[in-house]
Formats: structure tokens, sequence, C-alpha cells
């Protein structure tokens, strides 16, 4: 991977706050042009270089995303042929754009210009000149006017970080909020199925409301909110916020999907262990259409797509989880069952009989609604199995068609709680990503199973894959330092080596690890299992890490 | 950017824009307020439509990829304009150079 590949990939910070910056002052030209568009009494030269500095303004910032250099000039035709020679693909109104640069130096030059300007046409030009803009740069309106807003609901909420993720059709983004609380989108084609990495600096004091959430907004409903309004912003497919509490460091979610909301709150040693509940409730897709949750999990019940786990449910939960352990002498995993067989010497779900026996016995501990409810649950999940028919087991069984981007959120939650030097944190994480990228790609889905030892594909090999990892683990260092805490530089590492390990899967030749969805690859998650890999990243020249 | 690659961009430029322009014509280049882009004012000496004269010869030297303001005045607007102290014309033709002429 070239350096240049990588800032295709992910612009730094300041290149995605100095785009922003362009779009929002082609905001502000757009908006003049929209009071003043029907009256006139004011002249074409007014008109026409609000038009010209709301395109070249678009145009500039496209640049600065692409982190390519400009020079400071009113020429519609240089921006244009600028981002031409750069491969990035201009919109169809190309033409009408160029011909508003005269309109930049009227002024300049003792108004010589006499061109008559199209009122009507300017409108359309501008419009997709924004519009073009914002799906490259991702200048989502919605998050820029929320900026503030998310760092006083965090404040209000006493958080320490707020993730942010989300999908979209054919194109991944990024959210980033700076410490001056200013939120940047960029949008992302070579991440589409990598969905978004949010990671939200909550340093630095916020400014005066522009909206007072007051004690009317609860944590679970501000995170739905936030999760519900960036997938509709972004008519996105999934999108997923985590926020951590400062007190307690216990991690809060909410997940918004086509098919519905859900929400919840695990406490800071289950993090891994919910998501990956949640990674089976939201992310198997089913077709165009969106999500669905393909194997009911007793754990949640989702009504019409909305988590809804009372304080009783909750409770049940806690004691057939103490149970489990005492049984079986670990912490039961997503796909063990809520309800097993007491005699069985593995976790083995009971049959609705038995089912039917336990809520019996719940009745007399008065939880009979509750062991109602999952009992039916957990029958009506039996029945589906029983009437499944061979290609569903088979579409049930096969690795992830797509990828979901609750792993990541694993890895950079682990990371991010890691001890250690950053680049070591780094490249634990970008490990494990280039496993999941590898996982994901549609290559392994075809090879067969091995038993190689590790570290083995889907992990980097050490040989041959040991440059790229250090450059992407150095280069991560080196952009991001330790801002945040150090999850910045991790989320980008993670990236850029889940596109490497994607690329790797794609010419799998036979995996240590056969399924996605698998037991290893989810202890793997959990952190229940490690493989040694490099002791350390190589150290740049000088003897010292390459960025600190 | 040094002096010398300046220099080359502008005769460049100018090259490039007494090519595209029917002659009798000169291209004139100015210094720009900052420094930070190229000026060039061309004269030609009929010029029924400036506005799309200008936006085709942007497009020449956007293709070279010159950041460059480009003017477009007639001789008739020179004649009237060239001794108009604080005019654009003016101040064009004291301080600035013809780079090319047809």
């Amino acid at each position: 991977m070239t350096r240049c590949d990588q800032v295709r990939l992910l612009p730094s910070p300041e290149s995605q706050k100095k785009a922003h910056l362009f779009l929002q002052k082609a905001e502000q030209d757009e908006i003049v042009l929209a009071k003043l568009r029907g009256d006139f009494d004011v002249g074409d030269e007014i008109l026409g270089f609000h038009a010209q500095q709301a395109v070249e303004k678009r145009l500039k910032s496209v640049l600065a995303f692409h982190e390519i250099e400009f020079d400071r000039v009113h020429s519609i035709a240089y921006l244009a042929a600028l981002l031409d020679r750069h491969g990035v693909d201009l919109p169809a109104c190309r033409d009408q754009m160029e011909e508003l640069t005269p309109w930049a130096s009227s002024a300049r030059y003792d108004n010589l210009l006499d061109g008559i300007l199209d009122r009507d046409g300017i409108e359309g030009v501008a419009l997709a000149s924004r519009e073009w803009a914002e799906k490259i740069v991702g200048a989502m309106s919605w998050f820029s006017a929320y900026a503030n807003a998310f760092k006083h609901f965090a404040r209000y909420a006493e958080l320490d970080h707020l993730m942010l993720l989300v999908e979209g059709d054919d194109e991944g983004a990024v959210v980033h909020l700076t410490e001056d609380g200013s939120v940047w989108v960029s949008v992302l084609d070579q991440l589409a199925a990598f969905n978004l990495i949010g990671v939200v600096d909550l340093e630095g004091e916020p400014a005066e409301p522009l909206i007072d959430l007051g004690e009317y907004v609860t944590l679970e409903i501000g995170l739905v909110g936030i999760a519900d309004s960036a997938l509709q912003s972004v008519a996105g497919r999934q999108a997923l916020v985590v926020a951590r509490m400062a007190d307690d460091r216990s991690f809060h979610w909410a997940h918004a999907s086509r098919s519905g909301l859900t929400n919840g709150v695990s406490p800071p040693d289950s993090l891994s262990k919910l998501l990956l509940l949640i990674d089976g409730i939201a992310s198997e897709p089913v077709g165009p259409g969106g999500f669905e949750k393909t194997a009911p999990d007793v754990r949640f019940s989702v009504v019409d797509g909305v988590l809804r786990l009372t304080d009783l449910q909750v409770e049940l939960l806690k004691k057939q989880r103490d149970e489990f352990r005492e049984r079986f002498g670990r912490d039961p995993g997503p796909t063990d069952p809520v309800f097993w067989k007491r005699s069985a010497d593995e976790p083995e779900a009971m049959t609705p009989e038995e089912l039917a026996r336990e809520v019996a016995k719940g009745e007399e501990l008065g939880i009979s609604e509750i062991g109602k409810q999952l009992a039916a649950r957990e029958v009506l999940f039996e029945d589906q199995m029983e009437g499944a028919s061979e290609d569903d087991e088979e579409e049930k069984q096969s690795p992830y068609v797509e990828v979901n981007p609750l792993p990541l959120i694993l890895v950079l939650s682990n990371a991010a709680s890691m001890e250690g030097d950053l680049d070591a944190r780094c490249l634990v994480a970008a490990v494990h990503c280039w496993m999941e990228g590898h996982l994901a790609a549609e290559g392994h889905g075809e090879a067969a199973e091995t038993d190689a030892e590790m570290p083995a594909p889907p992990f980097p090999d050490p040989e041959a894959d040991g440059d790229r990892l250090n450059a992407i683990v150095l280069d991560a260092v080196a952009r991001f330092g330790y801002k945040g805490n150090g999850i910045d530089a991790i989320a980008y590492a993670s990236a850029i080596a889940w596109r490497a390990g994607l690329e790797a899967g794609e010419a799998c030749g036979g995996c240590a690890i056969g399924e996605s969805s698998g037991a290893i690859s989810r202890a793997m998650r959990r952190g229940e299992m490690r493989i040694e890999f490099f002791p350390a990243p190589r150290m740049a020249s000088s003897g010292q890490p390459a960025a600190e | 950017m040094n002096t010398v690659t300046e220099k080359a961009i502008i005769e460049r430029a100018g090259r490039a824009l007494i090519k595209a322009v029917p002659s009798p014509a000169k291209v004139i280049s100015v210094p720009s307020p900052g420094g930070l882009e190229y000026r060039f004012v061309v004269i030609e000496q009929d010029l029924p439509e400036r506005h799309r004269e200008m936006v085709r010869l942007s497009r020449i030297l956007g293709e070279l990829l010159i950041p460059a303001d480009v003017v477009v005045v007639s001789e008739v607007e020179l004649n009237q304009e060239r001794f108009q102290k604080g005019s654009f014309i003016h101040d064009a033709l004291r301080s600035g150079e013809v780079i090319a002429e047809s």
C-alpha cells in the first residue's frame, strides 16, 4: 500500500477540517443566493459573485479533502482541471460551473464584465455542486448543525467517549469530533464495507448551547436519537453509537437500522459480549431491503425492531447467567442458550417441554410473564429451525457476506483499554482488524479451513506482511499520536489494516479460522484467545518510535 | 515558487493565450495583489462576447494547471481607460508587462 492509497482512504483530521470549513463558507454564499435570486433590484454581478464563490469553495473543499495542493485562485476551470487530473469525478454541470469564473472578478475589474447571469440556472448549478461536494466530503449539515449540541449532550450525560458508526449502501464514512467541538464527516468509497469509524473527542469546553437539551433528554433517548438521525441523514443501512460513562466507564449504545432501533447498556467488563449480541441481532443481511434478525435471540426481546428489556428481564437474565457460570465454569457466550438442559455436560437448549416446566417453576418465583415471554421466543426459534430448509441452513452457516462494524468496535474497545505504548496498541488493533478484513472477503468464504499454526491466515503473515503492517502502525501514530487517548490512531490503523486483510482474504488459499461467526473468531474478539505476533513495531531509523 | 519557475509559467501562459486569440492581440502579465496567483490581461481588437471569451481562455489555462485570472478587454476600452488614473486598465498597463503579442 502506498502512502497515496492511505491518503485516499482517510484524510487527516486537519484536511477534513479544512474541507469542512470551505463547505460551511460555501453554504453562506448559497444562502445569500437563495435570498436574493428573485430580487431584481440586486444586480447580476452580486448574484454571480456568490454563485461563483459557492462553487469555488466546494471545489476547494474537495481538493482539501483529497489533500491536493492548490493555489488561491478564482478560476473554476483551474480547480476543476486539478481535480480531474487527480482522478476525481466532477459534477455533470462542470461547464456551467466554469462559466461562473468571470463573476468572481467583476468588482475588481471596474465592472468590465458584460455577461448576463442565468438566474434560473445558478440555483441548479449551486445545488449540484453542493450535492457533489457533500457526497465526497460528507459534510452532512446534520452533523455540523449539531456538533455543539453533541458536546453539551456528552457533558450533560457525563460521557468520556462517544463513538458513532454508519454504514451506507455503497460508501462508508468517518466522523470525527475535534477538540474545538466541531464535527467533521467524511464519506469514503474505499471503506464501503467497513462502515464508519466515529471517535468523538470530548475534550475542551463547548460553546454556548445552540440547543438546550435540558433535563428532557435521557442518555438512552439521546443516543437513540443520534443513531437514528445519523442513519437518516446519510440514508445509510445502519448506524451505531457507543458512549462510555465518565464515572464507572460503563458503555451505553444505540443501534439504528432500517428495521428499527435498539439500545442498551453494558457494564465495562462485558461490552464485547453485548456487542456480539447486537451483532447477532442487527447485522445479518437479508437482502437489499435491510437487516433482519434471522435468528431471534431470547436475551433481547426485539418487538417491532425496538429493544425492550425490563428490570425483571434483566434480573432473570442475571440469574440465568449466574447459574450458567456455576454450572459450566465460564460466562455464557452469545450462541449459548438462556435456558439449558440441566443434565447436559455442555450448554444445550431445552426442549419446549422442558421450557414449559421451567416457566412453571418461574411462576412460583413470581417471574411467570418474563419466563413465558422468553420461553415463547425460544420455542419460536426452535420451530423456525426445525422448518428450515437445507438452503437456509447453508446460508446461516456461511461466513458474513457483509461486514458489520461491531468487530471493529471490539478491537477499538480492547485496544483503547490496553496498557502499553500506542505503537503496541495500534499493532494489536491492526492485526485483529486484518483478521476481520480477511474473514469478510469472498475469497476466504470459498477457501477451505486448514490446521495451520498461528499466526496464519486470516492473520497477517509475519514475513510477507510485516513491512506493510508496520507501515500502517507507524503511519497511524504519526498522523494522530495520542489524541483522544490514542483511539484515533487505533481506529485509523484498524481501518487500513482491515482493508489490507480484505485484499489478502480475497486470495485466501485456506485458513486457520473458517467462519467469521464461528467459536474461534468470536473468542478472539472477546479476548479469550490471543496470538503472539510481533513483539513490537519496528523503530524508525533514529531508534525512536516514529511519531512520539 | 522560485522566480525561474514563475517566469516559465508566465511565458507558457502567454504563449497559450496568444495562440488562442485572433491576431492582432496582446497578453499582459499583471502582478496579483497578494502575489498568490497569476493575472493576465488579454487585449483583443474585437470583443463581441467578453464573458464567453474569458471563460474560454480560463479553460485553456486551467487545462495547463496554471492558476490564473484572465481579463479580456477590447482595444477600444483600452484606449478609453488607459489614461484614467485608478482604473484597472491604467494600473494594469503601468504595473504589467507585455509577455506575448501577435
